[in-house]
């Protein structure tokens, strides 16, 4: 299997798109929709966009075509699901605590918490 | 069927044939979904949504073609004959419709509009018939960034008369130009120097070119006694020897940022740009070239030599070394018949200007210079997935 860290950093469309994936497969919209909330409506991809990452994703690897296809009568049958594959989550977690080592450095250099910036997830 | 989804339609058609295959019913039907969620807000949402859906078909499909194009770009491996056919195609139908009579010339004699007649004819029908962006059209590419840039001098130039700082003789036009071909350069080298260290050959022929031509301009402006003063000497400089030294760096330097993403290719960028330079040389054999009675053959030989020989010889080069010659070898022999066939032709003193000669050399050091920053970049780089995929972002904001 590939080193997760040759695909590091990820872009923000790729990482975003790969944590929509994290906790199940989804179709393309859905993966949007999730995006643009995660992203505080800052995020919006068009198709251009989100196929021609999805592509290359496919191609790395990273994600595969599920099999699953929606039922007709309750959706439309050309949507097309995708999930993780296992290297595409160990790229997703690598990519992770590389953020997060960033943040931890970024704290040491007194740039966040200290100096009155505060984070999401901080007390 | 809605707005958006009626352009998105439209947009999917400029994706290479393969993305379309693949993601064009999906696609679609997310256009579909955004104009759903656009409806729900109001039609200002909806108009909005279009536009940004047209800026999303428009860059992406680009996008994906280059992808296509750099996948599909083999190295060293020599091309089909039936692309090496095509890639000689532009330049054939050129010869052949310049000696058709009046209104039957498909193209106007101005260089300009030959170039942008075969971006505007040519390429498309390439790309459509081999499936992939064909290699020799980024000379006319080359040539409308280089005149690009002129034209943009020309710009400067009129707003310096405008503002009473250059003269409107040719000395205070051909500033601008020099100053655009600057602005250029310092544009490029440092985004093309923090990354990478040029060989010290490439910095040591940068600066014989120019330190060359300044002292030539001395001497040229001191032995033609026409002004004896340095500083008209340099305006001379700018005149005179012109401003190929300058355009050909600017060149170079425009060829090495491609260089970097594109490899190999970026050294049609730069002869796509010589290449409007030798079209546009006002003389030839030190003769006016308007005057001279053989300005067809002279058209004729640029352009079977720059759109038949160097795009074939190019896509048939087997090696890396192989391609640079197939560009370098042409050019020198070019302008060595330049300089020869007067001698042997010409019953009349031979009138070489020494101007045309210093053009002609710093044009073959120009060449020198490319091979050399050829050789440290040319092979380098295809667009990852990262930077590709950061160019999309950045083009979607």
């Amino acid at each position: 299997m590939s080193d997760p860290e040759k695909y590091l950093p990820l872009t923000p469309a790729v990482f975003q798109i790969l944590m929509a994936l994290s906790d199940g497969e989804k179709h393309g919209y859905a993966i949007m929709r999730i995006v643009k909330e995660a992203t505080g409506n800052r995020m919006v991809l068009g198709p251009g966009t989100l196929y021609g990452a999805i592509k290359r994703l496919q191609r790395d690897d990273l994600i595969i075509e599920s099999d699953c296809r929606p039922d007709p009568v309750i959706d439309d049958a050309r949507r097309r699901y995708f999930e993780l594959t296992d290297l595409g989550r160990q790229v997703l977690v690598a990519e992770s605590k590389r953020l997060v080592e960033l943040v931890a450095y970024a704290r040491r250099k007194k740039l966040l918490g200290a100096e009155g910036v505060q984070l999401p997830g901080d007390a | 069927m809605s707005p958006a989804e009626r352009i998105y339609d439209l947009l999917l058609r400029l994706f290479p044939a393969k993305h379309r295959q693949d993601y064009a019913d999906a696609m679609l039907l997310h256009a579909r979904d955004l104009n759903r969620d656009a409806n729900q807000v109001g039609r200002w949402k909806v108009a909005r949504l279009c536009i940004s859906l047209i800026k999303d078909g428009l860059w992406n499909a680009w996008m994906e073609h280059w992808e296509v194009s750099m996948a599909n770009n083999r190295g060293i491996v020599p091309a089909s004959w039936l692309v090496v056919l095509l890639a000689a195609l532009p330049g054939l139908l050129i010869l052949v419709t310049r000696r058709l009579p009046g209104q039957l010339k498909l193209l106007p004699q101005e260089t300009w509009y030959l170039y942008l007649a075969l971006l505007v004819i040519g390429v498309p029908i390439i790309w459509w018939r081999i499936k992939s962006f064909p290699l020799w059209a980024l000379l006319p590419f080359g040539a409308l960034a280089w005149s690009l840039v002129f034209v943009a001098g020309m710009g400067l130039s009129d707003l310096g008369n405008s503002l009473g700082i250059l003269t409107r003789n040719p000395a205070g036009m051909q500033w601008g130009i020099a100053l655009m071909n600057i602005a250029v350069i310092a544009l490029i080298m440092p985004v093309m120097l923090r990354g990478k260290h040029l060989k010290r050959m490439a910095w040591i022929l940068g600066g014989i070119i120019l330190a060359g031509n300044i002292v030539i301009a001395l001497f040229y402006s001191l032995y033609e006694s026409r002004t004896g003063a340095i500083f008209s000497g340099l305006t001379y400089y700018f005149t005179t020897a012109g401003i190929g030294p300058l355009e050909g760096l600017m060149l170079v330097a425009l060829g090495m940022l491609f260089a970097r993403e594109h490899g190999v290719l970026a050294i049609l960028v730069l002869i796509g740009g010589y290449s409007y330079m030798f079209a546009d040389s006002d003389y030839l054999f030190g003769h006016p070239q308007r005057d001279w009675a053989w300005l067809t053959t002279y058209f004729a030989a640029i352009t079977i030599l720059f759109l038949v020989v160097v795009p074939v010889a190019l896509l048939r080069a087997k090696t890396r070394l192989g391609r640079a010659l197939a560009i370098f070898v042409p050019v020198f022999s070019f302008h060595v018949l330049r300089f020869t066939v007067p001698l042997l032709v010409i019953p009349e003193p031979v009138r070489i200007s020494q101007g045309e000669l210093v053009w002609v050399l710093n044009i073959l050091l120009m060449f020198v210079l490319a091979w050399v920053v050829y050789s440290q970049l040319g092979d380098e780089g295809r667009i990852s997935v990262t930077e590709s995929q950061s160019n999309l972002e950045s083009a979607m904001g």
